[in-house]
């Protein structure tokens, strides 16, 4: 006889408070719903009564996980309206940021992934891997969860000493493809529990609008990064990750390689920074009327921010689109015929951000 | 942008005009039909990646942009509710219904024909259109920021 199993909202296997409710015969998943919207706190519209600085700040609690991404593509918005074109030293540095932000995003993801099947020990190996990254970050900007880098027109703190960030990328790069990247492609538990699961084929990733490494992983190479570069992308060259199978596995393992190819942007990006200012604009910002929509590949995927200012000192209309608002209905059709038992590892393999899609 | 792509915008019924700033192509059409919009975009291989709606008043209609993505550029498509109202694409585009379902929860913009208009981010007890009023309430904030450490 068929019933209903709520995962949700609150539960140990969610990191925020989401539900997907499915209804099962036996043991199989036969439908499923997602609901979100218990960490809605209406930023757009408090972003309508700050300054454009104060919005800075604002923007960067829209996500605990990518809050750079959000900080920064709402600056790089304000920018266009504008008509600023930020320093190279300020490109470089914000695409060393963003990058540090994807390795710790992953590497978060890689250790609740590694929960998730029951991989402990992965987990302890993946999380103090991620404190090489945390420290970094903390070393360049001073904190680990809101960085506070950007402002409008460039960065807010320079990296003095490129070089003395490099060993702390190489052991990250050693522990990534001596660890992380061998336990979750060859190790018979992980392989158990990844490969053939929580489907989605290349048709339903276009079908349902996904962005990001799970649109990678189901064959689709959309990267923003590639296809409309933006700060030093295009300078530093770019391979985008992609694989076709459209399961746990594959989402896993693009993962996995991003943040070799994330390791080898920053460490680029580190050797090569070129001198110059932080900044393009001295005091307060100035953004005349105007509007424009700016893309972004956030940790998760594609962020679209539609920003719009009257020419005061407020902006006129932020609206946010997070990559996880797009990937997380994308979990439906993923876990239909899928076993109850693997309702967990589904649901955590888009990587979803509760917190950045109610905002 | 492609003069190709300008046009086929053109030739959507409801669109007025079609022009390329701040890096993107931004469409105008008040009377705009959004079925056929869809259609033309769907046959053009575009992704719609967003809908915003911006409010003309706390009553009355609403502004509302579909933002397209052909993975290199950005395409804008801007329209008017009428009488609160405009067609849902939830039914043939999936990327719309969490989209839709959001923007009649905060500003009670009615998709006619949405498969599925449960609230999605609307809490029990809360109307429909729960930020118009204090959207369209003028922000108050100083020209500078409050705090002297922002003002540097």
């Amino acid at each position: 006889m068929p019933y209903t199993f709520p995962l949700g909202p609150y539960h140990p296997a969610l990191e925020e408070p989401f539900k997907v409710k499915v209804r099962c015969t036996g043991e199989v998943i036969e439908s499923a719903t997602v609901e979100v919207g218990f960490s809605f706190r209406g930023i757009e519209l408090l972003a309508q009564k700050r300054t454009w600085v104060e919005v800075i700040t604002l923007i960067e609690r829209v996500c605990g996980i990518c809050s750079n991404t959000h900080a920064m593509t709402f600056c790089m918005a304000a920018e266009r309206i504008a008509g600023i074109e930020i320093p190279k030293r300020a490109a470089h540095i914000r695409t060393i940021i963003a990058e540090l932000e994807r390795l710790h995003s992953h590497l978060l993801w890689a250790g609740i992934g590694a929960e998730d099947i029951g991989f402990h020990s992965l987990f302890m190996e993946v999380f103090t891997l991620r404190e090489r990254v945390m420290d970094t970050l903390e070393a360049i900007s001073g904190n680990r969860v809101n960085y506070g880098m950007n402002r409008i027109g460039g960065v807010q703190r320079d990296i003095p000493d490129p070089a003395a960030h490099l060993p702390a990328l190489d052991a990250l790069e050693k522990g990534l493809a001596e660890v992380v990247v061998p336990a979750f492609t060859r190790n018979p538990t992980a392989l158990a529990r990844t490969r053939g699961v929580g489907r989605l084929s290349r048709e339903q990733a276009v079908e349902w609008g996904v962005v990001g490494p799970v649109a990678r992983a189901s064959g689709l190479a959309i990267d923003v990064r590639a296809d409309q570069p933006y700060l030093s992308y295009a300078e530093l060259g770019f391979r985008s990750v992609v694989r076709e199978e459209g399961d746990v596995q594959a989402r896993i393992v693009v993962r996995a390689l991003e943040m070799l190819e994330s390791v080898r942007l920053v460490r680029e990006a580190l050797l090569s920074l070129p001198p110059g200012p932080l900044t393009a604009v001295e005091g307060l910002p100035e953004i005349p009327e105007g509007e424009a929509t700016i893309r972004t590949e956030a940790p998760r995927g594609e962020a679209f921010y539609y920003v719009a200012s009257e020419g005061g000192a407020t902006p006129a209309r932020v609206k946010i689109r997070t990559p996880s608002f797009v990937n997380i209905p994308a979990v439906e059709p993923m876990l239909i015929g899928q076993p109850l038992a693997d309702l967990s590892i589904i649901q955590a393999s888009v990587d979803p951000c509760i917190s950045c899609t109610d905002r | 942008m492609s003069t190709d792509l300008t046009d086929r915008l053109k030739a959507v019924p409801g669109v007025e005009s079609v022009e390329e700033r701040t890096g993107a192509l931004w469409a105008e059409g008040p009377r705009l039909d959004v079925t056929a919009m869809a259609e033309a975009m769907a046959a053009l291989g575009l992704r719609l990646a967003s809908v915003t709606a911006t409010l003309l008043a706390a009553q009355g209609e609403t502004t509302v942009i579909y933002h397209y993505v052909d993975e290199r550029s950005v395409i804008n498509v801007r329209t008017r509710t009428r009488n609160g109202r405009l067609d849902s694409l939830a039914p043939t585009v999936r990327a719309a219904a969490w989209a839709e379902r959001e923007i009649h929860d905060l500003y009670a913009v009615d998709f006619a024909g949405h498969p599925d208009p449960a609230p999605l981010l609307r809490p029990e007890g809360f109307e429909p259109g729960m930020l118009r009023e204090a959207m369209c309430t003028p922000a108050t904030a100083g020209k500078a920021p409050a705090s002297p450490l922002a003002r540097r």
